[in-house]
């Protein structure tokens, strides 16, 4: 045995309904020298009436075959890619930005309170914990991005054409 | 056997409605059997219809009814090849782009949530905590002035 190739059950039951006899392992071996006798060069003399349209229904076949069984590819890819985008527009709208401006308020607070201790005559260097800023994230310019829903875009685009309307 | 083989198979070569369901065949080994699955895909399929063939030579009166019929279904066949060869490149092409967005957009999703979430919150830590003392180290020095 070389190994196994897949098909269409409704194709491999097809077959079946028309040769109940034999079984499958034994019409699975008839199909394969029945497929080499109907293709390439030398057609087998009493399957020569109907190599052309048999070649013609095997072609068709293999690509039905690829879209049939990459179905189920087809949906999942695309439920992968919404996703991810789900879970990418949560954490950069719901997670990280609130984040992001605690660090940033923090910061600037921590920069008011050094000025303050310092205009005391204390050294800020001294007091500990200090805070390595070059290995930090620096938010201090941060904003919080935008999102716009589907329908909020859709009206903005639609107003900006009827501002450019002639009157 | 008198039932004609190809009785109702333009509805299962239609790629939309037929179902995707699959057997694995075991395939002897042969000389000439092509490597490719899909190559091999082909030869089985070659079988498959070379087989339904015979069988409808053996339901008909003579070879040219035979002809006949088998014609108008590889001519169906031949009919929906070009639509069904865009629908498939068109959806080959679609899934690959939407899985190689997914895994580089998966690929952020994870710097985001296993790296800089936990790095920020770990600098907030820092920062309230040094909030805190400086807080204190300022209120801690009007007490000693006021002392």
């Amino acid at each position: 045995m070389t190994g196994e190739v897949r098909i269409l059950a409704v194709d491999w039951e097809r077959l079946l309904r028309s040769f109940p006899e034999g079984g499958p392992l034994r019409l699975a071996r008839e199909v394969v020298d029945r497929g080499l006798a109907v293709i390439g060069e030398s057609v087998d003399p009493a399957l020569a009436w109907a190599a052309d349209h048999v070649q013609a229904l095997a072609l068709m076949a293999v690509h039905r075959f690829d879209y049939a069984a990459g179905r189920e590819r087809f949906a999942k890819a695309s439920e992968m890619e919404q996703e991810t985008y789900e879970r990418e527009l949560e954490l950069n709208r719901d997670v990280v930005p609130p984040l992001k401006e605690r660090a940033k308020a923090l910061r600037a607070e921590i920069r008011r309170l050094e000025e303050e201790a310092r205009a005391l005559g204390l050294d800020p260097g001294r007091i500990e914990p200090r805070v390595n800023w070059d290995s930090t994230f620096a938010v201090d310019a941060y904003s919080r991005p935008e999102y716009e829903s589907n329908e909020a875009r859709r009206e903005r685009t639609v107003e900006f054409f009827r501002r450019l309307r002639p009157p | 056997m008198t039932t004609d083989p190809f009785e109702g198979i333009e509805s299962e070569l239609d790629e939309r409605t037929v179902s995707g369901r699959t057997v694995a065949l075991r395939i002897p080994d042969r000389p000439g059997l092509p490597r490719e699955e899909r190559d091999l895909r082909y030869v089985v399929y070659a079988g498959v219809f070379a087989m339904l063939a015979v069988r409808l030579r053996d339901t008909v009166s003579d070879e040219g009814e035979a002809r006949d019929r088998l014609g108008r279904v590889a001519s169906r066949a031949a009919t929906l090849l070009p639509t069904l060869r865009f629908w498939l490149h068109e959806k080959s092409t679609k899934a690959e782009q939407e899985e190689l967005v997914a895994r580089m957009r998966g690929r952020g999703v994870a710097v985001t949530r296993d790296w800089m979430i936990p790095k920020l919150e770990g600098e907030i830590t820092v920062y309230e905590a040094r909030v805190a003392t400086l807080r204190e180290a300022i209120a801690g020095h009007g007490h000693d002035q006021e002392a």
